[in-house]
């Protein structure tokens, strides 16, 4: 009888463990980083009122090496993208220059393992969902929540992290084939979705680097400091004079618009994000009205000859210090919130 | 989307007839584009033109005075037609040239200029903060890159 038992439990134990949320995960985590993949895949990023598709063919060594080629939207379909060695570089169809991108956001694999640690830690909660199909291919799906998903008005903000994560997981490797990520309950949402998979493709290393008489310079518009971005825009960049605790600057953007360059700052703290918008000498922002609720708080603003904008998850005194300390002086700016 | 296709839609988008998804692709396009915010500006404003001329109302025998007058010439019936329509169409149509006329000026001389001030919604911003939000979380890394070079170029 004893041995009976003892066997009945090591014949479920592996399989039982196979089922648990957690580890599925790292599977899912450990393909990305080693499995060699190509295909098609679709990301959809949807916010208010505008979606965002974009579709790509892409040719993946583990976490080593990718190539993305743009097929959709049609204005940039052909530019590449190439990974290796740390680096993103961006190519456009036929040109002889090739463009390094700074501060790109972290790879898929690197993702997971960010997300396995915030499950080990308690911090999200993982949930299997009933089996799907993706490309025909059977799927474990996977629900990673915030613990605590809601806040109430201007609490201190969760660890940064969406609001929701679904995943489908491919039974057989591993792979996510899709994912849906929803920042915060409801809206806005990015979709992945594989249209095509081929596992173990033949990847040549030249793939993955641009043709030997390319030339590589850093890419405009994207910055990772404000003194790098200041010699590409024709007015002095204000930057404020109080930051929130651990807030560090992630990248710095600078958009050409009809009336005028925008400066895009983006902060990350350990809690939140946030942007300061600015413009010099135009005023490109038409005030709608309220935000619904789920959105960012947004804080508009003239000050002198500059026009400022902040956007993030920060609680609502926190945005009016930062403003304060970039000048704030019209008292009747609108001010939004959750 | 881009200009082209914004162009092409712009007419069923000023009289309703999109489907939601393709009204909302238009719109974004609109939000980001000075240029084909002009086109839409022209257009509204040709279609409240066609809408304030005067409206003839076809008397009400109109369909019995037709086909008398088709009974008494059998040999010319569509000559017959082509007049009665001329009258009643006559006032609406030269409204609609010179409209059309004034739309083709209009749209020529409202070429993309970086001189002109037009408007991003707070809204426009409001989303950009968050598709830079979102695209942290992508797998792919072309969001990011889009959201920073702009989606159409």
């Amino acid at each position: 009888m004893r041995a009976a038992l003892l066997l009945t439990a090591l014949l479920w134990l592996p399989g039982g463990a196979q089922e648990r949320p957690i580890q599925w995960l790292q599977r899912a985590q450990q393909a990305e980083e080693t499995l060699a993949v190509a295909g098609v895949r679709v990301v959809e990023i949807t916010t208010g009122r505008t979606t965002q598709r974009i579709e790509e063919r892409f040719w993946r060594q583990g976490a080593r090496a990718e190539r993305i080629e743009v097929l959709a939207p049609p204005e940039r379909r052909g530019e590449v993208l190439l990974y290796r060695d740390g680096r993103w570089l961006a190519m456009r169809p036929n040109a002889k220059e090739a463009f390094e991108m700074p501060r790109m956001p972290l790879q898929g694999a690197q993702l997971l393992k960010l997300a396995v640690e915030l499950v080990q830690s308690g911090v999200v909660l993982a949930e299997l969902l009933p089996d799907s199909t993706v490309l025909g291919r059977s799927c474990v799906v996977l629900r990673l929540m915030l613990a605590r998903p809601t806040l109430k008005r201007d609490e201190s903000p969760r660890p940064l992290f969406p609001a929701a994560v679904t995943l489908w997981i491919d039974r057989e490797t591993g792979l996510p084939l899709k994912r849906e990520v929803a920042l915060r309950e409801g809206a806005p949402v990015m979709r992945m979705e594989l249209t095509r998979l081929e596992l173990n493709p033949r990847l040549s290393p030249e793939l993955f680097v641009p043709p030997p008489d390319v030339v590589v310079r850093p890419l405009e518009g994207v910055y990772a400091t404000v003194e790098e971005a200041q010699r590409a825009v024709d007015f002095p960049i204000r930057t404020p004079s109080y930051l929130p605790a651990g807030a560090t600057l992630e990248r710095v953007i600078v958009q050409t618009r009809a009336y005028g360059q925008v400066v895009v700052l983006h902060y990350r703290t350990p809690n939140a994000r946030f942007s300061i918008f600015q413009a010099h000498k135009s005023r490109p922002v038409d005030f709608e009205g309220k935000r619904r609720r789920g959105r960012p708080h947004a804080h508009f603003w003239q000050s002198d000859d500059y026009w400022f904008g902040i956007v993030g998850n920060l609680p609502k005194a926190e945005i009016e210090r930062i403003a304060q300390s970039l000048g704030a002086s019209d008292k009747n700016a609108p001010t939004t919130g959750r | 989307m881009h200009c082209k296709r914004c162009e092409r839609q712009i007419w069923a988008y000023v009289e309703g007839q999109l489907l939601p998804r393709q009204a909302q692709a238009l719109e974004a396009h609109l939000r980001a584009c000075a240029h084909c915010q002009r086109q839409l500006e022209a257009a509204q404003a040709t279609a409240r033109v066609l809408r304030a001329l005067p409206r003839h109302r076809a008397p009400a025998n109109l369909s019995e005075q037709v086909r008398r007058r088709i009974a008494e010439t059998p040999a010319r019936p569509t000559l017959d037609w082509a007049r009665v329509w001329r009258r009643v169409a006559l006032a609406p149509a030269l409204g609609l040239l010179a409209a059309a006329a004034w739309w083709g000026w209009y749209a020529q001389h409202s070429a993309p200029s970086t001189n002109t001030v037009a408007a991003d919604s707070a809204e426009a911003f409001v989303e950009l903060h968050e598709q830079l939000e979102l695209a942290d979380w992508s797998p792919s890394p072309t969001p990011s890159y889009f959201i920073s070079t702009g989606y159409t170029r």
